[in-house]
């Protein structure tokens, strides 16, 4: 058991990922608030991104000590990559520091299961970001507000869970890459029906983004994500053409709530599930992997599909 | 697809000078050339130009403004196109007497098209690199712009760096061109997989013009890619390591969403100008 009690600078510089899961604001403040305090004691840099409300409640219980920094839910959790990333920043700063990170953060889980599902994910590949840094992130889940699957999936993505302001460890955690590797997607219904756009030899990106664009009637920066899907397609055709092999086929439906686009080529594409959710390192996001990094950024869903034929990505937006 | 660029491709107002065109395929060269010389016509500027019908694959220029529904023949009659034999074209003194004398016989300016195809095959390399050079010094000495044509995938032109250092007036592919813009040069087109390397070779041979800071102009940029972006950095990189400074000017909106994303504006070195002044937040 890890205690939220002080420790010296320079010791306990692992890195720990906690579920904290309480169902009244008391409990929410008899468990972090004494975590952070304890951070605030030994000089640790100590960070909270919850919900206005909650921010506000835990600044108050803290005496509203200008040391801690309250950062906004919407400022961090727009899309899982890019979430990771501002951690990572985070985090590659703080290392200079002696003491370590103490944060206590709540996803805002969106309504929709497959954008809840990207946020599942994000926190097993959290697990396999955090490993190098001496931080401790404490996951609030608050019963009161989450559907049963948030619960079920945050007891199998965290190591450890927070109880009485210390962690314990969790039977039921999975490592990410067990977690994140799950059966191939299904296709999308849409794919069944014929597409909007249909190219089979992929050779010049300039026609390919003309062609996309014509599919939105020119109009893609009116649709919502449209032009997002445009940016992130580009760069897995680019990868495909790079690393892929030929032939390179892309194919894109929409419909008025969503457009789903795969790329296609016949090599042997990737088998890592994290592929794509982290940067080699965030404050230089062009050292490597930055195209899929950009992609995830850009789009709702980015899925893998390995098969005998080929490798596709397959990319989704919602209107 | 067809190659639609060449239209929009001398559109930039700082488009004189000695400009490179780099064409793969004859249509992409007919395309360009045809552009140019519509807007010397239009301008009333004098226009000299080679060409060989016996050489194999350079498509006489007649033929190709009559193509491209400009009237070469009247021009020709009116004193504003002249052909020059290669012979003549390429031997010493050659097409640079012939713009003089069109200069002293009344023309404003004088627009010269030469093919280094034909060129390279008539001089050795090195020689040619120097009629490059003086032909540079003479657009910024004379109103006269010169247009050079290149296949760059020719095996008789792997000196691409050469070349594009020469031609930094103007660079222009099918997708992509440049101008001069004050302290370095402007971008536009799309960049993408297919013309990064020649995005690449520009940028360092701009860097090889200024000393602390190089102003690339990006307005005119309507898509870069991470390829692009990381293009932008990495060929920068010794120059920025060394206390340099890339200054990048009024990208589009989404090519600046973009390069923040990347956090390209963070690295040591580079700096973002919005085209608004301000700064986007929250991008992600």
């Amino acid at each position: 058991m890890v205690t939220g009690q002080p420790t010296a600078p320079g010791q306990n510089r692992g890195c720990t990922h906690d579920a904290f899961v309480y169902d009244s604001d008391e409990m929410l403040l008899s468990g972090a608030v004494p975590f952070l305090q304890a951070g605030l004691d030994c000089d640790d840099t100590v960070v909270v991104v919850c919900s206005y409300r909650k921010n506000a409640l835990l600044a108050a219980a803290l005496g509203n000590d200008p040391r801690v920094r309250f950062l906004t839910q919407r400022s961090v959790y727009q899309r899982p990559p890019g979430a990771l990333a501002t951690y990572q920043e985070l985090l590659e700063r703080e290392r200079r520091r002696p003491g370590r990170v103490r944060l206590v953060g709540e996803v805002p889980y969106p309504d929709g299961p497959q954008e809840r599902d990207g946020w599942f994910r994000y926190e097993a590949v959290l697990n396999r970001m955090l490993t190098p840094y001496p931080a401790w992130v404490v996951c609030g889940y608050d019963t009161r507000e989450l559907a049963p699957d948030v619960l079920v999936a945050c007891e199998l993505t965290h190591p450890s869970l927070f109880k009485e302001s210390a962690s314990t460890p969790n039977p039921l955690y999975q490592e990410p890459e067990e977690y994140l590797r799950r059966p191939a997607p299904l296709p999308d219904p849409v794919q069944e029906t014929s597409p909007a756009l249909r190219v089979d030899d992929l050779e010049d990106l300039r026609a390919l983004r003309d062609g996309l664009r014509v599919c939105y009637d020119g109009r893609a920066a009116d649709v919502p994500g449209a032009r997002d899907l445009l940016t992130a397609v580009d760069e897995v055709a680019t990868n495909a053409l790079r690393h892929g092999a030929p032939p390179v086929s892309v194919r894109l439906w929409t419909t008025p709530d969503r457009s789903v686009c795969t790329v296609t080529d016949r090599g042997e594409g990737f088998d890592d599930p994290v592929t794509g959710y982290l940067l080699s390192n965030a404050s230089a996001p062009l050292s490597g992997g930055a195209g899929l990094w950009l992609a995830r950024s850009l789009c709702d869903q980015v899925e893998f599909v390995r098969e005998p034929a080929g490798f596709t990505v397959r990319l989704t937006v919602h209107h | 697809m067809p190659d639609t660029f060449a239209e929009d491709l001398f559109c930039p107002p700082a488009h004189d000078g000695h400009l490179l065109l780099l064409h793969t395929s004859e249509a992409q060269r007919g395309d360009g050339v045809a552009a140019w010389v519509r807007q010397g016509l239009n301008r009333g500027e004098k226009i000299i130009y080679t060409d060989a019908h016996v050489e194999q694959g350079s498509g006489a220029m007649l033929a190709t403004l009559r193509d491209h529904g400009v009237d070469g023949e009247a021009a020709t009659r009116a004193g504003l196109l002249e052909r020059l034999p290669l012979e003549v074209f390429y031997r010493p003194g050659g097409w640079m007497d012939a713009a003089q004398r069109a200069l002293g016989g009344g023309h404003r300016r004088v627009r010269v098209a030469g093919d280094a195809r034909m060129a390279l095959r008539r001089m050795p390399r090195e020689r040619h690199l120097a009629l490059e050079a003086a032909a540079t010094d003479l657009c910024r000495g004379a109103p006269i712009s010169i247009l050079c044509l290149y296949d760059p995938v020719a095996a008789s032109v792997d000196h691409l760096d050469a070349i594009v250092t020469t031609h930094l007036d103007g660079v222009h592919e099918r997708q992509m061109g440049t101008a001069p813009h004050p302290g370095g040069l402007a971008f536009f087109g799309e960049i993408d997989l297919r013309n990064e390397d020649l995005f690449r070779r520009t940028l360092r041979a701009a860097l090889g013009r200024v000393t602390a800071e190089l102003v690339v102009e990006l307005s005119g940029v309507t898509f870069l890619g991470v390829g692009g972006a990381r293009a932008l950095v990495t060929t920068t990189q010794t120059f920025r390591d060394g206390g340099g400074t890339l200054r990048l000017e009024a990208p589009s909106a989404p090519v600046e969403r973009l390069l923040r994303m990347l956090r390209v504006e963070r690295l040591p070195g580079m700096e973002l100008e919005s085209a608004s002044g301000t700064t986007l937040a929250g991008v992600w």
